[in-house]
């Protein structure tokens, strides 16, 4: 966050910059052929974990919205993909269609999360977390003591088969065709959002509510509509992980999805992109790597937030910054690798 | 009518106890800021010190000032070892490691004490009087009046003597109270510390109730969150009443309504609590509207 000096960080904040794809089309079109080829290569059960890992991604997304760019610690990420979820499977089992119910989801989703939004005009940092957290709780509790609605901790498999054409989504590979494009996809939107005019009130507001009010942003609209955002991506993330599973279950969406994906966001660097995809598939990869030793596993997991809290405020992206991002011959180098964009 | 009763006078104990807890939560966010998510395994971890130092062969009573000093010292370490690096950072990253720091405290906890649920002797006799058709154990008065005493001696220490002014010197702005020769980071130790011991006379006072297993702290932090912003979080009577509050209607919602939801209701009321009057009982309506 701290290369202001140069020019064309100030070109790139104010939004006047060639558009995403342009620039190292060849690095660009390198990597795409290394991630297409991806299922050729490794065994379906790893892949599985891959999209896993992507799907969290697209989750993380959403959160970076809310929690990096905005500055709201919502713990009700998890939840609010669980009400995607949850709304994409009825709607499938109701045999409504796969794209009309994952419109359902990342609608169901968007305006869960935009009430949060509503409520943060009112209610503000400590208040908002524990807003979130009681929201969280409640809709897993809602989950399990509605057990003829909801099938309680049982958790509803999805009736359909779910496939586009001749692409069948519940197999790996036919999940990470579809996963792969989504993911870059959000990974776009979020930056153009993030560049946008709304994006740049966001972080003016993150940096000080009351200079970015002098300013005349709508503190109380922007927060509304980063939180819907936000919403949409969890709810899309949530349909994905039901087509993944073939199943939901409140385990699944429930306060360590929630700080996982917060932990996704402190290692990736908060406000960063890049970084939350990257940050997404190290960690995913590692939980289900530790997920054979589960006391110690959770024991790492803690101690991983609190170091990484300590020793790398700004995270992966911060790091690249403050040891690499200065020294000019790798700074391109390192640009053109991870796709960095200026903050 | 006499369901009703009866209701009230189980309550007693835990509300004395979800007052302790939500005064600590209280007392930290009055000086540092933070919310910590760790307080509830704080509590729980004091509960499983005195149930080790009672296995040791130590008197009750021992055992139990152990306990309370076991939760004391993590939350010292707690400030020392994180918190202290966080101070100067926004605040949400200091609450986000405390959630960290619960995790840890959490998987602790069941590497060394196990998932079998563990139990504490109660500090008086369990035996219910009958007393015009109400049940009053001897247990619950004495759980009610050991908290009651703790929370009077806090409000006192915090409201008149000059460590206490200092703490809320810290609070009001720690950059003139450090002009004044106090030294803010001392305070916000002392104070996360103080709520580690209270967090751990609530965990020796409650586990003979409802037992020890490592992951109960949410089970407790919840009805203490709610607690603190019922009273307003902030206030320390405020806490207090709150304690005593959340007792009330949780115990009357299982009497009355769906009793599988158990602490379910906490999470309900404190949404509710949060959207119809953020400040709560005694809080500050400035402090808990515009602090950004």
């Amino acid at each position: 966050m701290s290369t202001t000096s140069d020019s064309r960080g100030i070109a790139r904040r104010s939004g006047h910059v060639a558009s995403w794809p342009a620039r190292h089309i060849g690095q660009h079109v390198g990597l795409g052929i290394v991630l297409l080829a991806l299922p050729l290569v490794i065994p379906a059960s790893d892949l599985q974990i891959v999209n896993l890992a992507f799907i969290y991604g697209i989750a993380a997304i959403g959160l970076n919205i809310v929690f990096g760019l905005s500055g709201l610690l919502s713990i009700a990420q998890g939840a609010i993909m669980g009400i995607g979820a949850y709304s994409f499977v009825f709607a499938s089992n109701a045999t409504v269609g796969l794209f009309p119910s994952v419109l359902l989801s990342c609608l169901a989703s968007g305006a869960a999360s935009g009430l949060t939004g509503l409520a943060s005009a009112r209610i503000k940092s400590h208040y908002f977390v524990l807003l979130t957290l009681a929201l969280a709780e409640a809709f897993n509790l809602l989950v399990i003591n509605n057990a003829d609605i909801t099938g309680g901790s049982n958790g509803v498999a999805l009736g359909i088969n779910a496939h586009i054409g001749h692409l069948q989504l519940g197999t790996a590979n036919g999940l990470y065709v579809v996963v792969l494009p989504l993911l870059l996809i959000s990974w776009y939107l979020a930056d153009c959002f993030k560049r946008s005019r709304q994006g740049l009130a966001l972080r003016a507001l993150n940096t000080d509510e009351y200079l970015a009010l002098m300013a005349g942003i709508a503190t109380a609209r922007a927060r509304f509509i980063a939180t819907a955002i936000g919403g949409v991506f969890a709810g899309l993330a949530g349909a994905l992980l039901a087509v993944d599973d073939a199943y939901i279950g409140p385990q699944s969406f429930d306060l360590d999805t929630s700080s996982l994906l917060l932990l996704i966001i402190v290692l990736g660097g908060p406000g960063s992109n890049a970084g939350t995809v990257v940050a997404a598939v190290i960690l995913t990869l590692l939980l289900q790597g530790m997920l054979m030793f589960t006391t110690v596993g959770q024991l790492i997991y803690g101690l991983a937030i609190i170091v990484l809290i300590i020793i790398a405020p700004d995270g992966i992206s911060g790091l690249t910054e403050r040891f690499v991002w200065h020294a000019p011959q790798v700074r391109g180098l390192v640009s053109r690798m991870a796709w960095r964009r200026a903050p | 009518m006499n369901v009703l009763i009866q209701a009230l006078v189980s309550a007693i104990a835990a509300g004395a106890v979800y007052g302790l807890i939500a005064i600590g939560y209280s007392l930290t966010y009055r000086t540092t800021r933070v919310l910590n998510f760790g307080q509830g395994d704080i509590v729980v971890l004091g509960g499983y010190v005195a149930h080790s130092l009672l296995v040791l062969g130590l008197p009750l009573a021992l055992a139990l000032a152990g306990g309370i000093i076991g939760s004391g010292i993590a939350a010292a370490l707690l400030d020392r070892l994180v918190l202290q690096h966080l101070y100067g950072r926004k605040i949400v990253f200091a609450i986000l490691s405390t959630l960290g720091f619960s995790i840890v405290l959490q998987s602790l906890m069941q590497m060394v004490w196990g998932s079998l649920p563990l139990t504490l002797p109660a500090i008086a006799s369990r035996d219910a009087i009958v007393v015009g058709g109400i049940a009053i154990a001897p247990s619950n008065i004495a759980i009610f009046a050991v908290g009651v005493a703790a929370s009077l001696i806090t409000l006192w220490v915090v409201g008149t003597t000059r460590i206490g002014r200092a703490m809320r010197g810290c609070a009001q702005d720690p950059d003139v109270s450090s002009l004044l020769g106090v030294n803010p980071r001392r305070m916000f130790f002392v104070s996360i510390t103080a709520s580690g011991l209270l967090g751990g006379l609530a965990g020796v006072l409650i586990t003979p109730l409802i037992g020890l297993t490592p992951t109960r702290g949410i089970d407790l932090s919840v009805p203490g969150f709610l607690a603190a912003i019922l009273g307003g979080l902030g206030s320390l009577p405020g806490a207090m009443v709150g304690g005593m509050l959340v007792a009330l209607l949780l115990t009357l919602a299982g009497a009355y309504l769906n009793p599988a939801y158990g602490y379910g209701f906490a999470y309900l009321l404190m949404a509710l609590a949060l959207v119809v009057r953020v400040r709560g009982l005694f809080g500050d309506e400035i402090e808990a509207v515009r602090r950004v």
